[in-house]
C-alpha cells in the first residue's frame, strides 16, 4: 500500500480510563476518496477511538497521522486545520444563527478570518455558502433560524459546515443516529455525492448495519479495544469472529429468552 | 521555632471561622448548585445579632455562649425563610441569575441592619471566662483563639458524623453526587433543599456570631467575608468539605506567615495560590470535575438581523437625543447625562461578553477601574494632560483584563463568575493597601478636564462623542466574524472547536477588547468625577453594571444602553428622596430575576402573553 494515498493513520494507539483498557493498541489507516466504516459492540471502545483521532482526547500512547503529519494529542481546533472534518453523534450547531450563518463562519474560519473585526459576516462567503447549502438540499431553509430546522436538516446542516475547509477527511460519529429510516438512505447518499464529487475520506462509526455494509468500501470491527477484524462488507460478513461478537452473543440472548 | 508555632495557631484561629463560612456555602452549593452570595450577609448577621444577644444576658461564659447559639438558630431561621420565598424560584433561573439575586439579598440586609443597629461599628465584651491568655513557648495566645480552634474541629466531627450517620447527611452527599438520582430516587428535594441551607446559614451565623470578641461588627463584614469564602471554595473545590477545611487552613496559614514576611503582597499570595490551583486543578483540591452537558438549548437566541425597523429608529434617535439634549436642560442635567454615556460603555462593554460570549463575569468593575486609575495616576504621577491620559485609559483596561482574563478563561459557568469577582476584589483590595502610589482611601483628586474641555457642556460633548463611537465599534463587533466567533463559542464550543476555532484564545481575545472598553469608561469617569477612588473597582459597581444590562434586557443590543438610561435616572432621584438606596436596589434585583427576567425589553412580549 501507498504511504501517500493514507488520508489517516492510526498506529498502536492506546487510552485507558483508570484501570480500564478502552483501546488497547489500534493501528488502522483510511486512503483518499475512502470510505471506511468502524463498528463494534456496546463498550468496543468506538466513540474513544474516534475521539482520540479528532483530538478531543490525548492517546496515553500511539500515532495519529493526518495527511502524513504527525497530530496525536492535538487539540480539535488545529486537527481541523489538517483538513478534517466533523459532524457528532448528536448534532453541534450554532443555535442562534441562521443556516446560511452557520456555514458563512465557519468558511471564515477556513479563511483564517474567524477573529477579524472587518466587515460584517452577513455579506461575506455568500456565494460559497450558499453552493455548500445548496449541495446538501438547505437552500430553501438558508435564513431560517437554526433552531426551528427539523433533526435531518441539522445533520445536513453539519455536514455543510464540514465541508467548508474542503477536507480530506469527514469523521463522522454516527452519520445517521436519531433519523428515521428513509432517511438514513439519502443521508448517506449525500455522503457518497462528497466522496464522488471532492474526493474526501469519511472515517465513520454506526449503529446500522445497512448503512455500513450499503455504504462502507472497508469495514474496521473493534471489541473490546482492539481491532478484531478489518476487510470488505462481504469479507466482514463472512468473517467468524464478528459473527461470534455480533451474532453469538446476540443468539445467547435470543437463547436465554 | 516557638514563633512559628504560636504564628501557626493565631493563622488556625482565623482559619476556623473561615471554615465555617466556607463550609455552609459549599454545602449549598453541593445540594442547590446555587452560589448563596448573602452568605455573607448571614454571617454578618450572626455577628449583630450576637452582639445585642450578648449585651442582654452574656455576662458569664454560659450567658455568652447561648447567646452565640441563639443568634446561629436565629439565622438558621432567616435562612429558612430566605430559602422558601426566594431561592426555590430561581433554582432552575441561569447561574448569572440566581448570583444577583442572592446579591440583592446582600443589599437588602445592609440597608435593613443599617436601620436596625445603626452605621457605627460595634464592639463586644470579651468572653467572660476566656478573656485571658496562656503562655505557649513563651509567648501570650489568647484562650479564645484556642477555643475557636476547637469550636472548629467540633462542627468538623460533629458534619462528620451528620454525613455519614444520619439520612439526612446521606442524601445530602448523594445530592451533592448526582442530583437527578437522588430526585428519581423519590426523596423529597424541597425537603432537602430547605434543610441544606438552614445548615448553611446556621454555620454562617454561627461563624458570625463567634467573631465578635475578636473584632469590631461593622457593615462590611459581609462582602469582605464573602469575597475570602469563595477563594477557599474555589480552592478547596465546590462541595467539599474537606476542600474547605484544608482552604481555609492553608490560606489563613499562609497570610499569617504572609503577614510577617511580605507584608505588602498577602494579596498577591492569595492570587498566586488561588491561580496555580485553578491552573493545575480547575475544580478545586477535593472538588470534582462539573460534567456539563456544554451547550444549553433551552433558550437559543434568534439570529441577529443588523439595523431593521425599529431597531434603526432607537439607534438614530438615540443619537439625535444626545446631540440635542444639552441644548435644552440644566448644568446638573449635563452632569447626569455625561455619567449615562460613561455607564452605557460600560454596561454595553459588559453585555459583549455576558451576552455574546455567555462569560459570566461578577467582576467587570475592574477593568472600569482600572481605567480611571489608569487617567488617575496618569494626571497625579506623570503629570500627563487630560488626552494622553485618557489614551492610558483603555490600556490599563485591557491590560488588566490580559493578565485576569487568562485565568478566568479557563472555567465556566459559576466558577468563572467567582474567579472574575475575587480579582475584582484583589484589585480593589491592592488600590486600598498601595496608599503611596494610588492614595488608598484617599483616592486621586484633582483629576480635570484640559482647560478646552472644561465646561461641563464641551466635556458632555467629548464623553459622548467617544463612548457612542466605541459603543458602535463593539456593536460592529458583534456583527463582524470576530462577534459571530464569540457567539459560536457560545453556542457550542464542541462544534467551535470543530471549525478550527481556539476557543479559549478567543474568549481571552473578547475578554481583553471588553476590558479595554469598560477602560475607556472609567478614564472619562475618572475626569467626569474629578477623582478616582477605590469604589470604582468595588463589587457594587460589577453589580450596577449587571442591573443595567438585565434591566434592559439582555438579549437586545440596545438592552445595555437602555438600561443605563433608566438605572442612572432612578438612581439619581432616588438617592435624592431616600437613603435606602441599596434596600430599593436590592429589591428592584430581586423583582428583575423573578419577574422580569427578560428586561424591560422582554416586558411588551410578557405583557402580551398576559394578555392573550
Amino acid at each position: 500500500m501507498s504511504v501517500s494515498g493514507n488520508v489517516l493513520a492510526v498506529e498502536t494507539l492506546a487510552k485507558a480510563f483508570g484501570g480500564v483498557q478502552a483501546v488497547g493498541g489500534v493501528s488502522f489507516h483510511v486512503d483518499s476518496g475512502e470510505r471506511v466504516a468502524l463498528i463494534g459492540p456496546n463498550g468496543a471502545g468506538k466513540t474513544t477511538l474516534f475521539n482520540c483521532v479528532n483530538g478531543q482526547l490525548r492517546p496515553d500512547a500511539g500515532t495519529v497521522r493526518i495527511g502524513g503529519h504527525n497530530v496525536t494529542g492535538h487539540p480539535p481546533h488545529r486537527i481541523w486545520r489538517h483538513g478534517v472534518g466533523r459532524t457528532f453523534q448528536i448534532t453541534a450547531t450554532f443555535t442562534s444563527m441562521t443556516v446560511l450563518e452557520n456555514v458563512q463562519l465557519a468558511l471564515a474560519s477556513a479563511d483564517g478570518a474567524a477573529t477579524g473585526l472587518g466587515r460584517r459576516l452577513g455579506k461575506r462567503y455568500l456565494e460559497q455558502a450558499g453552493e455548500l447549502v445548496e449541495l446538501v438540499g438547505l437552500t430553501a431553509r438558508g435564513d431560517d433560524a437554526t433552531v426551528e430546522l427539523p433533526y435531518g436538516d441539522l445533520k445536513r446542516l453539519e455536514l455543510a459546515v464540514a465541508m467548508t475547509n474542503q477536507p480530506s477527511l469527514l469523521l463522522m460519529d454516527e452519520p445517521t443516529a436519531g433519523m428515521a429510516a428513509d432517511a438514513r438512505g439519502s443521508m448517506m447518499d449525500l455522503v457518497d455525492l462528497m466522496v464522488a464529487e471532492r474526493g474526501v475520506a469519511v472515517l465513520f462509526t454506526e449503529h446500522d448495519m445497512d448503512v455500513v455494509f450499503g455504504h462502507a468500501d472497508r469495514v474496521i470491527v473493534l471489541d473490546r479495544g482492539m481491532v478484531i477484524a478489518e476487510g470488505t462488507p462481504d469479507e466482514i460478513r463472512a468473517d467468524e469472529n464478528v459473527q461470534a461478537v455480533y451474532l453469538g452473543s446476540f443468539d445467547g440472548d435470543e437463547a436465554a429468552v | 521555632m516557638s514563633f512559628i508555632v504560636v504564628q501557626a495557631i493565631t493563622g488556625l484561629a482565623s482559619a476556623a471561622s473561615l471554615f465555617l463560612i466556607a463550609v455552609g456555602l459549599s454545602i449549598v452549593f453541593g445540594v442547590t448548585r446555587v452560589v448563596n452570595f448573602a452568605h455573607g450577609s448571614l454571617y454578618m448577621l450572626g455577628a449583630y445579632l450576637a452582639f445585642s444577644f450578648v449585651a442582654a444576658f452574656g455576662d458569664s461564659f454560659f450567658g455568652y455562649l447561648a447567646a452565640m447559639l441563639l443568634a446561629a438558630i436565629v439565622v438558621g431561621g432567616v435562612g429558612a425563610v430566605m430559602e422558601t420565598s426566594l431561592l426555590r424560584r430561581i433554582y432552575r433561573a441561569p447561574e448569572l441569575f440566581q448570583l444577583l439575586a442572592t446579591f440583592g439579598v446582600v443589599l437588602v440586609i445592609q440597608d435593613l441592619t443599617r436601620l436596625i443597629w445603626g452605621a457605627d461599628d460595634r464592639f463586644a465584651p470579651r468572653m467572660p471566662g476566656l478573656d485571658g491568655s496562656i503562655n505557649i513557648l513563651g509567648h501570650a495566645v489568647p484562650q479564645y483563639d484556642l477555643f475557636l480552634i476547637s469550636v472548629a474541629f467540633v462542627v468538623l466531627g460533629g458534619l462528620w458524623l451528620l454525613f455519614r450517620h444520619t439520612r439526612f447527611g446521606v442524601l445530602v452527599r448523594a445530592a451533592t453526587e448526582d442530583r437527578e438520582m437522588v430526585a428519581a430516587l423519590g426523596v423529597d428535594q424541597r425537603w432537602l433543599f430547605t434543610g441544606a441551607f438552614i445548615l448553611g446559614a446556621t454555620l454562617a451565623g454561627l461563624g458570625g456570631a463567634l467573631q465578635i470578641p475578636r473584632q469590631a461588627v461593622g457593615l462590611s463584614m459581609d462582602l469582605n467575608i464573602i469575597v475570602d469564602a469563595f477563594v477557599v471554595v474555589v480552592v478547596g473545590g465546590m462541595g467539599s468539605i474537606i476542600g474547605a477545611f484544608v482552604a481555609a487552613v492553608l490560606i489563613s496559614e499562609l497570610l499569617a506567615f504572609g503577614v510577617v514576611i511580605f507584608p505588602q503582597i498577602t494579596l498577591v499570595l492569595i492570587f498566586l495560590v488561588m491561580a496555580v490551583t485553578l491552573v493545575l486543578k480547575p475544580s478545586g483540591l477535593f472538588g470534582r470535575p462539573e460534567f456539563t452537558t456544554a451547550e444549553d438549548r433551552r433558550n437559543p437566541d434568534p439570529p441577529l438581523r443588523a439595523g431593521q425597523g425599529l431597531s434603526r429608529i432607537f439607534w438614530w434617535s438615540l443619537l439625535v437625543i444626545g446631540l440635542a439634549a444639552p441644548l435644552a436642560v440644566g448644568d446638573f442635567a449635563v452632569i447626569v447625562l455625561t455619567e449615562i454615556a460613561i455607564l452605557a460603555l460600560f454596561a454595553a462593554s459588559l453585555h459583549f461578553l455576558l451576552w455574546g460570549g455567555g462569560l459570566i463575569t461578577f467582576g467587570h468593575a475592574a477593568y472600569f477601574g482600572l481605567g480611571a486609575y489608569g487617567s488617575g495616576l496618569a494626571v497625579f504621577h506623570l503629570s500627563m494632560g487630560m488626552a494622553p491620559a485618557l489614551l492610558m485609559a483603555p490600556l490599563a483596561g485591557a491590560a488588566g483584563a490580559l493578565l485576569f482574563g487568562w485565568f478566568c478563561v479557563r472555567l465556566s459557568g459559576i466558577y468563572m463568575a467567582m474567579l472574575t469577582l475575587a480579582f475584582a476584589q484583589i484589585a480593589w483590595s491592592a488600590t486600598f493597601q498601595w496608599v503611596n502610589f494610588t492614595g488608598g482611601d484617599n483616592g486621586i483628586l484633582g483629576i480635570w478636564p484640559s482647560a478646552w474641555a472644561s465646561d461641563p457642556v464641551v466635556f458632555y460633548y467629548l464623553a459622548f462623542g467617544v463612548c457612542a463611537a466605541v459603543i458602535w465599534g463593539l456593536r460592529h463587533a458583534i456583527f463582524s466574524p470576530f462577534g459571530y466567533t464569540l457567539r459560536a463559542t457560545r453556542d457550542s464550543s464542541l462544534r467551535s472547536a470543530a471549525i478550527g476555532v481556539d476557543v479559549t484564545r478567543h474568549r481571552w481575545l473578547a475578554f481583553t477588547l471588553a476590558g479595554a472598553a469598560a477602560g475607556v469608561a472609567g478614564g472619562f469617569f475618572a475626569f467626569a468625577k474629578g477623582s478616582v477612588f477605590p469604589d470604582v473597582l468595588f463589587v457594587s459597581t460589577s453589580v450596577d453594571g449587571l442591573v443595567m444590562v438585565l434591566l434592559g434586557g439582555m438579549q437586545s443590543l440596545a438592552g445595555p444602553i437602555l438600561g443605563a438610561i433608566v438605572f442612572t435616572e432612578i438612581e439619581t432621584e432616588l438617592t435624592r428622596l431616600t437613603d435606602l438606596w441599596q434596600l430599593f436596589l436590592g429589591l428592584l434585583i430581586i423583582g428583575l430575576v423573578v419577574v422580569l427576567p427578560h428586561g424591560l425589553a422582554g416586558l411588551s412580549a410578557l405583557i402580551r402573553r398576559r394578555s392573550s
